[in-house]
């Protein structure tokens, strides 16, 4: 039972973590949400769905990834880019804009469910007393070398300290020579293929439909508040913290309240911590 | 002595102005709502009911127009407040409770959440604001659809009484009440001491505080009116389509309220009608290209049209046109105002001169 | 001598590791426009932000007249009399001028309790409203801007209007931060004389400028603040004198401003001095 939860839970907090990644990246570059981060894990795994038949399971997250690449461009320019300043004027872009790409989703995929199926589902590996399918454990393992390979990219690589830079102060950060524009397009790329791996990762182990996605991106939030807006680690963790909740909750309390466990967690951390749990920036000076 | 006749000329001056672009803009207004009441007798039943939901967004609509719009408090989650209106309504109707007791249970409901929400919320800025509204939509959403004893969750709660109204007294009972609840707002928001309070909070906090505003307070104040209004419309929605789900109060729709919200304006309880009413009905409008998918794909363009050339909404359009038309109306003698001045100050208050006010020409 | 109307005593405020104020005393009279100097970051701006109750102390007292008020929140603390304007300008960007003035009303509207609301629904244009604010805007010299969108109002005439703004609550204390900034001549003339009108309304006015010259003009007390502890009080001809005044500034202080050469048109300079003369 135990193994169980620890699996599930990891695999709750791998695909929020991915998208909630992509989230904090784009956040603490542009200050903006990006509402449309569902549509991008549905996109993902739409696409990985389709190629998958031809290249095999473990490209197709590959060629999803690339993919969504493309779509972030887009999404940076269309939704982000327009409306830097009128922050809540961009937020309610990308609600346009996440409605376009599920019904664009519907039109050519209809609404019925499809099962994503791929061999990895049928083979299992013992751990302890429970039979675990390797596509669960491909989930894990696709997730925490990505976030791994982010965390790297963020710390250690110039494009990380660009962005960090950018966080904190894009005027200044503009004025050493950095290509804002670059690195916003940069946080929305990166961003959507985070997102299309967590759909790619998520849509054989759920059903795939364009409704998919909505819930990763919701408890992605919790994360980011739980972690703090622009902190990569912190997401990471929070990540962690809200699939495993979610996983124990389902088990011990019932599914259909784990959400709310979630965002109840999230309201009460709000109550106590209307800065989040990890501030932002220092005390406002007047 | 000049100087009380300058602010007495001043004062006359600025009411004068109003005045003047008041009767017009009245004018055409009365002219729109004669069409608009008019309506029920010459389009058929669907696109009355059309109307009557579009009524009723408006409503809620105009609760965001409030929170966000006049204090600048971000709500991802107005649906919830919504849902608590109807659903309070509707279960206490089923339970055979009258319906002005049951209505004014809801909307009494829908405030104390406002105020639960509020305490915390009020205290938030910015995204973690949007986010904790976000959650509280949610956590709403799940609990209707979870206390299936009391909402009967998914299956739907039916036999909800109604008012007793007719389709017809629905779409004038729905175009009335917004129609005066936009003028109420649109007054306070401009001409009362309260929308300059609500204003201050949202422009500069610190700033208000100092000069003696509670922020905190106004920000509670602010999230129980608009959870009130919210809550109002959905206990108006419940007694007219007498059927609920709890899958009609979800994320999705407080989106689909903030879109509308911005689409409009999200000062702008005028704009804020309309867009309302335009992005209901444009939906169904476009049934003639076919699927639903089509046509909400139209919707989300169309929202994203407006942001990007109209981003101060429907209700910055009107604001334009209403100050090029005041302009034009009393634009001219600018180089006269002067002399103008002592000669009229005295006799302001009978004809008083638009060109008085032209100092706001400056801006 | 009368009761201090402000008085700061053991005042400390610390930033995480870092003690901006320290141990600060302070005393103003009403009438008096006392001034707030000191090198940048020396923490006065921090120390007008704890007797405001932006920041809240983390130790001493500060009391208004016979009130405590080092535990209020800052709009009770507004509604008590005190008033003040912020070195980056803060007004609501969006409203007029004349709408931006009224706001300033809530201070003194809602100092009695509840009676305050009843006002809420007051129509701005009415007299309840609109002498006050046409009263302030004149008194600040801005009432040909009163439908201006402050957004548009030029840098030098929002301090102008931040002014008006605070006094038409008609506070006992004034603080004001770095008021002249951008300034031209003739605003800061104007403005002086504005100051000096308040204070003689029987006002404390304590005043944070790097113009040492209007300081020098304006004030009739000077409180030094050094790395956020107070380093001297007296007159400002006394400050220029004293010894740890003029290290902290590293002696370029002067009240008064530098003697500027006649321009071109004036009668031509005395003779130089002759070689047979001493040059001193």
């Amino acid at each position: 039972m135990l193994v169980q939860i620890l699996i599930n839970g990891l695999i709750l907090a791998g695909s929020y973590a991915l998208v909630a990644v992509g989230l904090t990246l784009i956040f603490g570059v542009m200050r903006m949400v990006n509402f449309a981060e569902g549509q991008s894990v549905m996109v993902g795994a739409f696409i990985a769905f389709m190629v998958a038949p031809y290249t095999g399971y473990l490209i197709s997250i590959g060629v999803a990834m690339i993919f969504n690449a493309g779509l972030g461009i887009i999404i940076e320019r269309t939704a982000f880019r327009p409306f830097r300043g009128a922050e809540l004027n961009g937020l309610i872009a990308s609600m346009g804009l996440s409605i376009i790409l599920i019904n664009l989703a519907e039109i050519i995929w209809g609404t019925v469910p499809l099962s994503f199926d791929t061999p990895f589902n049928d083979v299992s590996v013992t751990i302890g007393s429970v039979g675990v399918s390797v596509q669960r454990l491909i989930v894990i393992g696709a997730s925490v070398l990505l976030l791994g390979a982010l965390w790297w990219l963020v710390e250690y690589s110039r494009l990380g300290r660009q962005f960090r830079a950018v966080s904190e102060d894009p005027e200044i950060a503009a004025a050493m020579g950095i290509d804002v524009n670059k690195i916003s397009r940069a946080s929305v790329v990166i961003g959507s293929s985070l997102a299309a791996a967590a759909g790619a990762l998520s849509g054989p182990v759920n059903l795939l439909s364009p409704q998919l996605g909505q819930t990763e991106m919701l408890n992605a939030f919790a994360a980011i508040i739980l972690g703090g807006f622009g902190n990569v680690n912190g997401t990471i963790l929070g990540a962690l913290f809200i699939g495993m909740v979610q996983s124990v909750a389902s088990v011990y309390i019932s599914n259909s309240y784990s959400m709310s466990i979630a965002f109840g967690l999230l309201l009460v951390t709000l109550i106590f911590f209307p800065r989040g749990l990890v501030p932002e920036r220092l005390e406002e000076n007047v | 002595m000049s100087d009380r006749k300058r602010s007495g000329g001043m004062l006359a001056g600025v009411s004068g102005g109003v005045a003047v672009s008041m009767a017009t803009a009245a004018t055409v207004a009365v002219v729109i709502v004669a069409l608009l009441a008019a309506a029920p007798l010459m389009l058929d039943d669907y696109w009355i009911n059309i109307l009557v939901l579009g009524f009723i967004s408006s409503i809620v609509v105009l609760s965001l127009n409030v929170l966000t719009g006049y204090t600048g408090l971000l709500s991802f989650g107005q649906a919830g407040f919504v849902g608590a209106g109807a659903y309070t309504y509707g279960v206490l109707s089923v339970w055979g409770v009258h319906p002005l007791l049951a209505a004014i249970a809801g909307v009494a409901l829908a405030l104390v959440l406002g105020l639960l929400l509020g305490l915390p919320a009020a205290r938030l800025k910015g995204h973690y604001l949007a986010i904790g509204t976000l959650g509280f939509g949610v956590l709403m959403a799940q609990s209707l659809n979870n206390m299936v004893d009391v909402t009967r969750g998914p299956m739907g709660l039916l036999g909800i009484r109604s008012f007793g109204w007719s389709h017809q007294v629905w779409y004038w009972a729905g175009l009335a009440i917004s129609l005066a609840l936009v003028a109420l707002l649109h007054w306070i928001e401009k001409r009362t001491f309260l929308g300059v309070i609500l204003k201050s909070v949202k422009y500069d906090e610190i700033s208000a505080m100092s000069s003696g505003i509670a922020v905190f307070a106004v920000k509670l104040g602010a999230f129980c009116a608009s959870a009130a209004l919210a809550g109002f419309a959905g206990v108006l929605f419940a007694s007219y389509v007498r059927f609920l789900t709890p899958d009609l109060f979800t994320s999705a729709d407080s989106f689909r309220y903030l879109m509308m919200t911005v689409v409009g304006g999200a000062a702008s309880a005028g704009g804020g009608w309309i867009a309302a009413l335009v992005l209901t009905a444009l939906p169904e409008a476009l049934r003639g290209f076919g699927e639903t998918n089509l046509r909400l794909l139209i919707y989300g363009a169309t929202v994203l049209c407006v942001l990007w050339f109209l981003p101060q909404g429907v209700g910055g359009v009107l604001e334009t046109c209403s100050a090029r038309w005041r302009r034009s109306r009393g634009g001219a003698a600018v180089s006269t105002a002067a002399a103008n001045a002592v000669a009229t100050a005295s006799s302001s208050t009978k004809h008083p001169a638009p060109d008085q006010q032209r100092s706001e020409t400056l801006s | 001598m009368s009761r201090p109307l402000l008085s700061l005593a053991g005042v400390t405020k610390r930033f995480g590791g870092v003690t901006a104020v320290d141990g600060v005393e302070l005393l103003g009279m009403a009438g008096q426009v006392h001034g707030l100097i000191g090198p940048n970051g020396a923490g006065k701006s921090t120390l007008i932000g704890c007797i405001t109750g932006v920041n809240r102390i983390n130790a001493g007292e500060i009391w208004l007249g016979d009130e405590r008020i080092d535990a209020l929140p800052v709009h009770r603390r507004a509604r008590l009399g005190i008033g003040r304007t912020f070195q980056k300008i803060r007004l609501p960007a969006q409203l007029t001028v004349y709408e931006a003035v009224a706001s300033g009303l809530a201070a003194s509207w809602f100092a009695r309790g509840g009676r305050g609301w009843l006002h809420a629904f007051t129509s701005l244009r009415a007299p309840a409203i609109a002498q006050p604010v046409l009263a302030a805007l004149e008194a600040a010299g801005i009432e040909d801007i009163a439908e201006v969108r402050v957004a548009s109002v030029p840098y030098g005439r929002r301090h102008f209007v931040e002014l008006a703004r605070t006094l038409i609550a008609q506070p006992k204390v004034l603080f004001l931060d770095e008021p002249a900034t951008g300034m031209t001549a003739d605003e800061r003339q104007r403005f002086s004389r504005q100051v000096r009108d308040v204070a003689a309304r029987g006002r404390l006015v304590v005043l944070v400028e790097h113009d040492l010259t209007l300081v020098g003009e304006l004030c009739d007390q000077v409180t030094v603040i050094e790395q956020g502890r107070r380093i001297f009080t007296g007159t400002p001809g006394e400050a220029q004198r004293d010894a740890a005044v003029i290290r902290a500034y590293l002696g370029t202080m002067s009240f008064v401003a530098p003697e500027v050469p006649p321009p071109a048109q004036s009668p031509p300079q005395p003779p130089a001095p002759t070689p047979g003369e001493a040059a001193t």
